[in-house]
């Protein structure tokens, strides 16, 4: 089969920093963070979390028909918004395109399970509670008066691919993964196989996220993967430190970004502006491993191997040798620590590492696709972004082989950046995107 | 481009607590459909679904750590993952010193993968209420995170998380290759099929367990759907209410349970001697780009998704005897769907059977692609197709063979080569899976 080249035309970022790109990528590059207090509507008073990155609410103007908020939720109004503005950046608009809209896929990274979806049903449950017992009968006379009848259409974990689908006329390959954070970067990475094998002309791919909730934060809080904000006396952006000795958990985030892949071929004969490409896309698993606490993370140096041998990325002896690497570095003791033990066997030492979460915080699905832009960008700059609140100490079990700074890294040339990203159960994707 | 065969398959339905108890209990035409029993439901709009009985979670299916992150459609999946897995011959039961031991076959680890297609997931509404009754009775949930934080099962967020399940099975057989979750509503496990074929065809895996597990008959989620409108109502008869492609349907029957194919290159089986139920060699995913929940009248999408996988499959549609309709009993998804069949199969195509085994499961939501495709799998092997049970009076206009009541077997003179299965997803999302006999004479066919 001949495989094609495929790039990158578009871009689409909406965080808490801000809805568009520019304002994103000075963040990265500036190392400003944009963690705030969390907002009384988010369920979480009382609660060990006191700082979270939260987006400010999407305009209606920016939807393609305001009647969508009726239907979707908050996060998919922000995976919506999002999806449309990477399309835009790409030239493409509802109703302009002159191509075939089966030929245009989409894939999405999406659906973790938000409590505050199940809002509609929260009184009637309350009034059906007696004693300790939820009495089903009473529930079911009075449900057909008092439930909003859309809630299931709200909850359904596809309704950024759907609504996206409709307003841009995508017609062709699509899916929607639920692989927790790791899911918009395997999304990324499907979009790029079915573009590169042909299935597609062109697809939107990323992943939205708004993990600012009771159910994430409550089992965050007590598995001790989230940071408590609340009891440090660190500032809001002093708090996420990745791969920093004195890291202590992670700051969740709500957003999304979406990247428009497209045949090389395809994109120059429209006239599209090629910003990056992506060179090669591994996934994998650690198999029999305990949430919060691997030993090991074999997945991930599968799903680096497995990119890096696709992309032909430099050999150093019998590791590869990347100009860069967007890790997937969240602030976790034992997640940073696996995951630069992983990387000691794939990958030279002194390879320039960075984390973008300091600033993003943990962006859920949209996280890898974050990162992803962070290296688009800093292919076209030569410079690696800041790991802000590294302080160049790292912990007992670390190895010191990768060069992690607080401040932005200059390099003379860059050509291939890494990105990973993995999730809380072990799950892990790579990409390897070149310099357009 | 490797070819891939499907060499075990496990299930648990309201048919049956395996692989062919299910397969004979849809054959027969038995309604799995009957009063609700896992709640108190004599009050609701819907009092019936088709619900899994008598099931219980054998330890051999998960790791025994791993008993705290299980909900219902977890506890089906891990059980018809353990039965495709036993059943592919890729793990065994030996004799030890201490009694029955598992032995698995050479397989690298980093070439086995998972592909679910999952449900949305709810918690229960006990679970909720626990929650809610701790907070102020003014509706005011501001505090609803510290209740969740303060609870002493902290693991609710990834018991109720639809991609566990595939980190529960990669955790169990050791899977640490491409694992991952779909969820594109009644697409979702024809998706999940399809994507693992490709990776095997690419190279990715050699090995990949794919499926889907789904429960519509937890409380909320049935809930969602009586608000919706979309369920049948036939209170008074739950056996004659799945009746897909009949005048008089009013909407699909709630369902559970979960179906897991072991896809597996077509060399590999071979060379280690596996059984082969059939090759997998088509696969068609499409958009619809309508509505959330309508499908366009002309049957885009899902026309285009059957095109595709008989074309990967490099058949053409005369070649293909047997479509298992996504057929969920619904007004417009029966109506589109069979404009959709015509249209790709030609109006005059009296001999190509299309049934709907939902009339008899009831509709698994996300695990219904994996059971259905499985279904055809199981037609190629006996060479007979499952029947469209409570079809009285067919829509009218289509000369296809709906099998209406009971099976159909085919003839050694024109046997069934080819069969696809047709998913169609709230969302827009279509998927469409073909599966063909497998002919080599060096494998076996068929247990």
């Amino acid at each position: 089969m001949k495989m094609r080249r495929v790039a990158i035309t578009g871009i689409g970022i909406s965080t808490a920093v801000g809805d568009d790109l520019l304002t994103n990528i000075s963040s990265w590059r500036e190392g400003r963070t944009h963690f705030g207090a969390v907002a009384a509507a988010s369920g979480l008073l009382g609660t060990a979390v006191k700082y979270a990155g939260e987006c400010p609410e999407p305009p209606a103007s920016r939807l393609p028909d305001r009647k969508v908020k009726k239907i979707l939720t908050r996060k998919d109004v922000i995976g919506l918004v999002t999806a449309l503005e990477a399309a835009s950046d790409a030239g493409i608009r509802p109703g302009t395109q002159n191509f075939d809209p089966e030929r245009f896929g989409m894939y999405v990274g999406a659906g973790s399970t938000q409590i505050k979806d199940l809002t509609p049903y929260f009184p009637l449950v309350r009034q059906c509670v007696q004693g300790g017992v939820f009495d089903s009968l009473k529930f079911g006379s009075e449900m057909m008066d008092l439930v909003n009848p859309m809630v299931v259409l709200q909850t359904l974990m596809n309704n950024t691919l759907c609504f996206a689908a409709i307003a841009l006329d995508i017609r062709g390959v699509n899916s929607n993964f639920m692989d927790f954070n790791v899911s918009g970067l395997r999304a990324v990475g499907e979009a790029f196989r079915s573009v590169q094998t042909g299935r597609a002309d062109l697809c939107l791919a990323g992943g939205v996220a708004s993990p600012v909730e009771p159910f994430h934060v409550g089992t965050g809080v007590n598995s001790g993967y989230l940071a408590r904000s609340a009891e440090l006396s660190w500032s809001a952006a002093e708090i996420l430190r990745p791969y920093d000795r004195e890291r202590c958990g992670t700051v969740l985030s709500e957003g999304a970004a979406f990247l428009m892949l497209e045949d090389e071929g395809h994109a120059v004969s429209r006239g599209a502006r090629i910003l990056g490409y992506i060179d090669g896309y591994g996934a994998g698993s650690d198999g029999p491993v305990e949430f919060m606490h691997e030993e090991s993370a074999p997945g991930l140096s599968g799903s680096v191997k497995r990119a890096c041998r696709e992309a032909g990325v430099d050999v150093e002896g019998k590791l590869f040798a990347p100009d860069l690497i967007i890790g997937h570095g969240n602030g976790v003791m034992r997640s940073d620590s696996v995951e630069l033990n992983a990387y000691l066997s794939t990958i030279a030492p002194g390879t320039p590492l960075a984390s973008i979460k300091a600033v993003t915080g943990e962006l859920g699905e949209a996280a890898g696709v974050a990162s992803c832009i962070a290296a688009v960008d800093a292919l076209l700059q030569n410079s690696v972004p800041p790991t802000i609140n590294f302080s160049g100490n790292f912990a007992a079990d670390d190895p010191h082989a990768f060069s992690i700074s607080p401040l932005a890294q200059a390099c003379p040339s860059t050509r291939q950046a890494l990105i990973t990203q993995r999730s809380i159960l072990g799950i892990s994707c790579s990409l390897v995107i070149s310099k357009s | 481009m490797r070819r891939v065969v499907i060499t075990g398959l496990g299930a648990i339905s309201p048919q049956g607590n395996d692989r062919e108890s299910t397969w004979a209990g849809v054959c027969a035409g038995k309604s799995g459909a009957g009063p609700i029993t896992q709640f108190e439901a004599s009050t609701w709009p819907v009092k019936f679904a088709c619900e899994v009985r008598d099931f219980k979670l054998s330890d051999d299916a998960l790791l025994p750590q791993h008993h705290k992150y299980l909900n219902r459609p977890s506890e089906f999946g891990l059980a018809a993952a353990h039965e495709a897995m036993m059943d592919s011959g890729l793990c065994v039961k030996a004799s030890g010193a201490n009694g029955p031991i598992e032995k698995s076959i050479a397989c690298d680890p980093e070439l086995f993968g998972i592909s679910i297609g999952a449900g949305i997931g709810a918690v229960s509404p006990k679970e909720l209420a626990s929650m809610l009754r701790s907070l102020a009775a003014d509706g005011n949930y501001a505090e609803l995170g510290r209740v969740v934080q303060e609870q002493t099962e902290s693991r609710i967020f990834l018991r109720n998380h639809p991609g566990t399940l595939a980190y529960l099975l990669s955790a169990r057989w050791n899977a640490q290759g491409p694992v991952t979750t779909v969820h594109t509503a009644c697409a979702s496990s024809g998706q999940s099929i399809g994507q693992a074929m490709l990776q095997i065809q690419r190279g990715e895996a050699d090995v990949i367990l794919a499926g889907g597990a789904d429960s519509l008959a937890g409380e909320l989620l049935l809930a969602g759907f009586c608000l919706l409108g979309a369920l049948s109502r036939r209170n008074d008869d739950p056996k004659k209410a799945s009746r897909p492609f009949d005048r008089d349907r009013d909407g699909f029957v709630a369902s559970e349970g979960a179906a897991m194919l072991v896809l597996e290159s077509r060399d590999r089986a071979v060379a280690r001697g596996a059984k082969i139920y059939a090759e997998i060699c088509g696969f068609g995913e499409t958009e619809s780009a309508f509505r959330i929940t309508d499908l366009p009248p002309d049957g885009r999408g899902t026309v285009e998704a059957m095109q595709q996988a008989i074309a990967m499959a490099g058949l053409t549609p005369a070649e293909v005897g047997y479509v298992n309709a996504h057929g969920t009993s619904t007004e417009v998804n029966d109506r589109v769907e069979c404009h959709a069949v015509q249209r790709v199969f030609g109006e005059e195509r009296t001999d190509l059977c299309v049934s709907s085994t939902k009339s008899t499961t009831g509709h698994l939501i996300s695990a219904a692609g994996a059971l259905e495709l499985m279904f055809c799998v199981l037609a190629l092997r006996d060479q007979k197709v499952p029947p469209t049970i409570n079809l009285e009076n067919p829509i009218s206009g289509c000369l296809f063979d709906f099998v209406p009541h009971h099976e159909k077997a085919f003839s050694r003179e024109k046997p069934l080569r080819a069969a696809l299965s047709n998913s169609i997803g709230f969302g827009g999302s279509n998927s469409a899976v073909l599966v063909k006999s497998h002919e080599d004479s060096q494998a076996e066919v068929g247990p």
